[in-house]
């Protein structure tokens, strides 16, 4: 029996569609000619583009939603874990956030943050997995990460390791600052399960203040009431839900005295069983634009955003 | 005075007392005892003379949850006459006791968490005639409960009983009633037609477990039950969890009916549970 090959996670800085193409689309036919299942997360032009190149071998492949998958952009992994349980075969998957140079800078370093820590997803499946940027739209420093948080980089349709590249835990831990709460915050203790009825209101009303729409608000009053959960479960008093504006997003910034999750990184992919622990914190990335968690000295903090108009 | 129990989380086997001083504070006492036993789903026999189940009926219309009739017609809210129940005075206090114990019974068969007695005591202590054996019922009375899980308030005429009497009776009993009861986060009905329940409020870590014990006295007697959820709000992560397990673990005949469930809920159910067969959303 031959040993199984961890998966890869690879980035591709393109400055035009030649060498987008020069790079997907062998990396495409390189792995329809080993039999793997390929999945592409791309835009309808540069599904055109592969098409010319590929021809009548398109037909082999399997097409996501990119819209979907990346709404909220946590998401993802979702979407990937659920393609790993339908296909049993070895997957080769193109993923390109088109959104991405239209992020806000909050929602750009979390997309960051889950690239580090889709590593350790991919690293016990078998997938190979391919992330096109734009080095053309995308600033200096997002490129600079890319080339952090993916073990190899493509150039050309040849594969290269990455010698930035760091440690997902350390990549994450150095990208996860979350600023205290500005003095004009609105401060709720929540100490008693009692309290969650009165912090979801809190949350409400900012939020109908700041003009969230229904799916929205929905989504940070279930987050919200998750993070508190947790705090009230596994955290330490004092237990506080901060409220205000961070540019252009609603905050709802959870602090308790506790140590946090112990693994962080497992934060960010789907639980498979019941690992209650982290279970609280994935559901908020799928309900909110942004999730921001550190622990410090004074405890851990966990940030929600929801963005505003 | 004994200390003022929560409603809202009253343990099990709780014998509570309340004075009152005028006909008002008899019905705010009751009012605020009935309506939360009715809340977490547990059946509620109220004891009293007629003006007081009016002043009841009244308190519940104004309060727009649940009104008296439907409670009564869900078998969740059973109305007796004082004197119909306590009789002459000559009654066994034994034989009394034992038949609250079986109404307790007979609340859990019937799909009901536990069972709740509001009571007017003060027809019941003039029937005994002497205070040494209304202090033995209550003293038997306390021990009874603790056993069966039966909550009470017993309610006293502070006008129809010398001081001394009362102070006696306040320190048989675990604690004394509330006359206002502060909303609970969430109301959960019984009905009868469908069988099931009916959802009011929110649902989160502070009140799950009553939920999913209201759910369960339901199934325990069909397990094809539904619950209504027009009138609930907020529902958690965790709770729709344990709501799912639950449905997973009916008998084959049995399924969880989700009725109109808020936008939450199925939000909830796309994003983290594999849907089983023993749950189904009507819409």
């Amino acid at each position: 029996m031959s040993a199984v090959v961890p998966g890869t996670h690879s980035a591709l800085l393109y400055h035009s569609d030649e060498e987008w193409l020069a790079s997907v689309g062998p990396f495409v036919s390189e792995g329809l000619t080993r039999g793997d299942h390929v999945l592409l997360m791309i835009s309808p032009e540069q599904h055109d583009l592969l098409s010319r190149e590929l021809g009548a071998d398109m037909a082999g492949l399997e097409i996501g939603d990119p819209d979907v998958a990346y709404r909220p952009q946590a998401r993802v992994l979702r979407e990937v874990v659920g393609f790993l349980g339908r296909v049993q075969a070895r997957t080769r998957l193109v993923a390109e956030q088109q959104l991405l140079a239209a992020r806000t800078d909050l929602e750009v370093s979390d997309y960051l943050r889950i690239e580090a820590a889709s590593n350790v997803l991919f690293e016990r499946s078998t997938i190979d997995v391919l992330c096109p940027y734009d080095a053309v739209h995308l600033p200096g420093e997002v490129l600079d990460s890319c080339r952090r948080t993916h073990g190899h980089l493509l150039e050309s349709g040849r594969s290269c390791a990455s010698p930035a590249y760091v440690d997902p835990a350390r990549f994450i831990a150095q990208h996860s600052f979350i600023p205290d709460p500005p003095a004009s915050a609105v401060t709720f203790n929540c100490d008693s399960p009692q309290d969650l009825g009165t912090a979801r209101g809190l949350v409400e009303s900012h939020a109908a203040a700041h003009g969230l729409d229904v799916a929205a608000t929905t989504g940070l009053l279930l987050g919200v009431t998750e993070i508190l959960t947790n705090a009230l479960e596994h955290g330490s008093a004092p237990r506080r839900l901060y409220v205000y504006r961070e540019g252009p997003a609603l905050a709802c910034h959870v602090h308790d005295s506790g140590l946090g999750p112990a693994d962080p990184l497992a934060t960010y992919v789907p639980p498979d069983g019941d690992p209650r622990e982290s279970r609280g914190i994935w559901l908020a990335r799928q309900l909110c634009d942004a999730v921001e968690i550190t622990t410090n000295l004074t405890g851990t903090h966990v940030r929600l955003l929801a963005l505003v108009g | 005075m004994r200390p003022v129990a929560d409603l809202s989380r009253l343990s099990p086997g709780s014998h509570l007392c309340a004075f009152y001083g005028d006909d008002e504070e008899l019905s705010r006492v009751a009012t605020a005892f009935v309506t939360a036993g009715l809340a977490t789903g547990a059946r509620v026999l109220y004891v009293a003379a007629d003006h007081a189940v009016r002043g009841l009926g009244a308190a519940l219309a104004l309060r727009g949850v649940v009104d008296l009739d439907s409670a009564v017609d869900a078998g969740q809210l059973v109305l007796r006459d004082s004197a119909a129940v306590y009789g002459t005075g000559e009654t066994d206090l034994a034989t009394l006791a034992a038949a609250i114990g079986a109404e307790s019974g007979e609340a859990r068969r019937s799909g009901f968490t536990a069972l709740r007695v509001a009571a007017e005591m003060t027809p019941f202590a003039e029937a005994l005639g002497s205070a040494e054996r209304l202090l033995q019922w209550e003293r038997a009375a306390s021990r009874m409960q603790q056993q069966s899980g039966v909550s009470s308030v017993c309610q006293y005429d502070e006008r129809r009983l010398p001081q001394q009497d009362l102070r006696r009776l306040e320190v048989e009993h675990t604690g004394s009633a509330p006359a206002a009861l502060t909303s609970p986060a969430a109301h959960f009905l019984a009905t009868r037609e469908p069988w099931g329940l009916r959802v009011v409020g929110q649902v989160d870590l502070e009140n799950a477990d009553e939920l999913l014990a209201a759910v369960r006295a339901r199934c325990a007697v069909d397990p094809r039950v539904f619950v209504d959820m027009r009138e609930l709000t907020f529902i958690d992560v965790g709770a729709t969890r344990e709501l799912v397990a639950l449905a997973a673990g009916l008998p084959a005949d049995g399924t969880l009916f989700l009725v109109r469930p808020p936008a939450v809920l199925a939000r909830i159910l796309d994003l983290a549970f594999v849907r089983h067969q023993g749950l189904e959303l009507v819409t």
